[in-house]
């Protein structure tokens, strides 16, 4: 029996020995890898700044006020009777200083606007008749969609 | 007479002679063979062969991980280096502020839309990755849509925040004649965490 311990030892020691190398040779391979993707985490950095790019890129595509858009419905209604001398943005509205010949040619520069479809509302905020010329000062609040 | 001498006749005295004392001595040279090499040496060996293949299979999981994203980088690399689209978002959302490469494509932008820039400020951070920027500009106020449309358009990610136009003089209007332009654009940025 106590020559079967002794074996029995000597064999658990064999492979204690043979495990330790595994690992030791494991733990060499193991480093050896991570030096390889060290050099390599640049990569997975900028695919992180990229993809948060691309969250902004879409963030802001979907929420742009397309002014350009504002400004040409505007420009496409104004015609000879009306002048347009200022134009101010404020998020979705944009609000004209309009000076008009008539009144019929302020309201129907009103009209006009109101037919484009990104066009909700149009707000007269003041209006007021310069005796001297004989024109109509309008200041106009056009709501945008 | 050496120290071996001396220990056998020690045992020839005292326990060859006595069989029940050389029984309990060979039982408890036995115990002490069980423990130290039964438990010690066979159990406490088996438990540590045990615990190195939970640990070799943990080391095999990583190594192979590591592999798999050394694999995963490798397939990546392509994308980031001398790639057209990445390189168009990084222009168009830096990772600095770089307004003085916006400022100068937007003079650029400014000036096909017969505009001037008069002023430039980057006026203040909006946002975690917006920054404000105030223009004002005198030009041609009929091309006025014309030089929204451009700054929309610009390469470098760019949105109109708020547009003022003033006719200059009696005969200019705020679409016709020349303009002065208080324009504020928002830029972007994402710095690098």
């Amino acid at each position: 029996m106590i020559f079967l311990m002794h074996f029995l030892f000597l064999v658990i020691l064999a492979i204690n020995y043979s495990q330790n190398k595994g690992l030791r040779l494991l733990n060499s391979e193991i480093s050896g890898l991570k030096t390889q993707l060290d050099d390599k985490l640049h990569i997975f950095d900028e695919i992180k700044l990229l993809n948060s790019k691309i969250v902004v890129f879409q963030r802001v595509e979907n929420s742009v006020v397309p002014y350009s858009e504002y400004l040409e419905t505007i420009d496409s209604s104004v015609f000879s009777g009306v002048v347009v001398s200022n134009i101010k943005s404020e998020d979705k509205k944009v609000s004209l200083t309009v000076k008009s010949d008539t009144a019929l040619n302020a309201a129907k520069l009103i009209g006009r606007l109101l037919e484009f479809e990104n066009v909700s509302e149009v707000i007269l905020s003041a209006a007021s008749l310069d005796k001297s010329s004989g024109g109509y000062n309008v200041s106009l609040g056009v709501v945008y969609k | 007479m050496n120290a071996l001498d001396l220990i056998h006749n020690f045992y020839v005295r005292e326990f060859e002679t006595h069989p029940r004392k050389k029984m309990v001595l060979f039982f408890v040279l036995f115990v002490f063979n069980l423990i130290l090499v039964g438990f010690f040496g066979i159990i406490r060996g088996y438990g540590s062969i045990r615990e190195k293949q939970a640990l070799k299979r943990q080391y095999k999981e990583v190594s192979l991980n590591l592999a798999k994203n050394i694999k995963k980088a490798d397939a990546l690399e392509p994308f980031v280096t001398d790639n057209k689209a990445v390189d168009y978002v990084n222009y168009a959302i830096p990772s600095e502020p770089e307004t003085q490469i916006f400022l100068e494509e937007f003079v650029q932008v400014a000036s096909k839309s017969g505009f001037v820039v008069d002023s430039f400020k980057a006026s203040r951070v909006t946002g975690e990755n917006e920054l404000e920027i105030s223009i004002k500009l005198h030009g041609d106020g009929a091309r006025i849509v014309d030089l929204v449309e451009s700054s929309e358009r610009m390469k470098r990610l760019t949105s109109v925040s708020r547009i003022d136009v003033t006719s200059s003089d009696t005969e200019s209007t705020a679409l016709s004649g020349l303009v002065k332009v208080d324009l504020v654009v928002v830029v972007y940025k994402v710095e690098k965490s």
